[in-house]
């Protein structure tokens, strides 16, 4: 009798020491997940905020292309009245002039054969897999820009942006900037150019042909075209502001 | 036999609701991991582009009235020619038409007897000067514009379509700030040590100089350098 309850004290024990354990893991996932609800709200809150910049960044960014666009229709429009205006009062010549400087100063759009080429991170990059040589550095671009220069390119751009005697493509924190604008990848490199040559100095590159091997998985394309714009100067409207130490230093 | 039942039940439930509470606990860990961080980045992207708008509404304020102006002009047949020649004057001088003179920096590399210099040296200074803002720069007074090419080919090296012995001294003229007088030699200090400590070029022995000069002089690019490539960008035909 006396053994029979033992049993059954054991058994109680054993039973209680269960519920204890359960109810304490209970009692820890409850605190927890009250925890997780708190912390999901300050989320919810960071996860409102993200979009809200995210539609203003947006907002924003229309607003620039339609400004940009304003912008090149008024340098249209400016330089078509300064011709028309030179040309009805007889100055053809310095009509000619301004627009042939113009051109050198990288002032106009134009177009010709030469290529293209695009460089871009390795897909899917990981930060904590994979090399910092899988991702495009500003020293990528002022490298495709100096073979194409020095394959005889007469203009060059990177995202649309002109490349003039004053552009630096230069790394501030995570962004690449030229031009005092921001880029993102992919960097997209136009050239005007003998097209094979352009095509020769970027297929016969040591240092893309190892970026772009499968171990580091760069991005690194390229296609010749018949027909490639480059954009005018975006701030050809005040390059004045470039020539401020040498405007009345001229002998 | 009622009573154990019950605590079955009541045990089966705690149960469920456990296993519940795990797998929500794990769904929030596993959701996204939107930080602090990632809001200040866009944030911080978002300022500069306000900027930029801002800019670019009162560049384009500007370039209408000028338009107004010249339309005007054309209208009543009196135009303002010379506010047109000082237009294609101040685009020659960006283009590097023009000679220029003012307060610069004056950059010589040297290698060691009898070594070539790298053409990618002389590249490097040139991309820092203009980093720093250089208005204007000259390589063995060839005057660089967008497209000038520095290379080198076997024993000399290229600028502007001229071959300079890679042997030589060379000397690049920079027209900066002489307000940043100060952070621009620091840093093109740094650039120097950096090259003098690349373990790859180090046996080249470079000697480089850096010096302020009250009053340098940037020679033009004639029009009708090859560096232009005028050929190729207006093409007979236009």
């Amino acid at each position: 009798m006396k053994k029979k309850f033992q049993k059954q004290d054991k058994k109680k024990l054993l039973q209680q020491s269960l519920l204890f354990v359960i109810f304490l893991l209970f009692g820890i996932i409850i605190m927890n997940h009250v925890e997780s609800v708190r912390s999901e709200t300050k989320r919810q809150d960071l996860i409102f905020q993200y979009r809200e910049f995210e539609k203003q960044l947006q907002d924003q960014q229309d607003k620039y292309a339609r400004l940009e666009q304003e912008n090149k229709e008024l340098n249209e429009r400016k330089a078509a009245v300064i011709e028309a205006l030179l040309i009805d009062q007889g100055y053809d010549t310095l009509s000619n002039e301004l627009q042939y400087v113009r051109v050198l100063a990288g002032f106009t759009e134009v177009n010709g054969p030469g290529i293209i080429v695009t460089l871009n991170d390795k897909p899917g990059y990981d930060i904590l897999k994979d090399s910092d040589a899988s991702i495009v550095h500003d020293g990528d671009i002022r490298h495709v820009i100096d073979l194409l220069r020095n394959a005889g390119a007469a203009a060059i751009s990177v995202n649309d942006l002109r490349i003039t005697h004053v552009s630096s493509v230069i790394c501030i924190g995570s962004t690449i900037r030229c031009n005092q604008s921001r880029m993102l990848p992919p960097f997209v490199i136009k050239a005007i150019g003998d097209p094979v040559a352009l095509q020769s100095v970027i297929d016969g590159d040591e240092m893309l042909n190892l970026r772009k091997s499968t171990e580091i998985g760069l991005i690194v394309s390229s296609e010749t075209s018949e027909t490639v714009t480059v954009p005018p100067f975006m701030e050809a409207d005040q390059f004045q502001r470039y020539i401020t130490l040498l405007e009345g230093n001229t002998p | 036999m009622k009573q154990a039942l019950v605590r079955n039940v009541a045990l089966t439930a705690v149960c469920v609701i456990l296993g519940v509470l795990i797998a929500l606990q794990m769904k929030n860990v596993n959701l996204s991991n939107l930080r602090e961080e990632n809001i200040a980045e866009l944030q911080t992207k978002l300022i500069d582009l306000i900027n930029k708008n801002n800019e670019l509404a009162e560049r384009n304020a500007e370039l209408y009235d000028y338009v107004q102006i010249l339309e005007n002009d054309k209208a009543s047949g009196n135009a303002q020619i010379e506010s047109i020649v000082r237009e294609k004057e101040r685009a020659a001088i960006f283009a590097g038409l023009r000679e220029v003179r003012n307060y610069g920096i004056v950059i010589t590399v040297q290698s060691g007897e009898g070594i070539d210099i790298r053409d990618s040296v002389l590249r490097q200074f040139v991309n820092e000067l203009r980093n720093l803002g250089a208005q204007a720069v000259s390589i063995n007074d060839e005057r660089l514009v967008a497209t000038s090419e520095i290379r080198s080919s076997g024993s000399n090296l290229i600028i502007n379509g001229n071959n300079y012995s890679r042997q030589e001294p060379f000397e690049i003229k920079a027209i900066t700030d002489p307000k940043n007088e100060t952070s621009i030699l620091d840093y093109l200090d740094t650039v120097k040590r950096a090259i003098l400590a690349d373990g790859q070029i180090q046996s080249d022995q470079y000697s480089i100089q850096i010096s302020p000069v009250p009053e340098l002089t940037v020679p033009a690019l004639n029009e009708d350098s090859i560096a232009f490539k005028i050929d190729l960008l207006m093409p007979k035909s236009s």
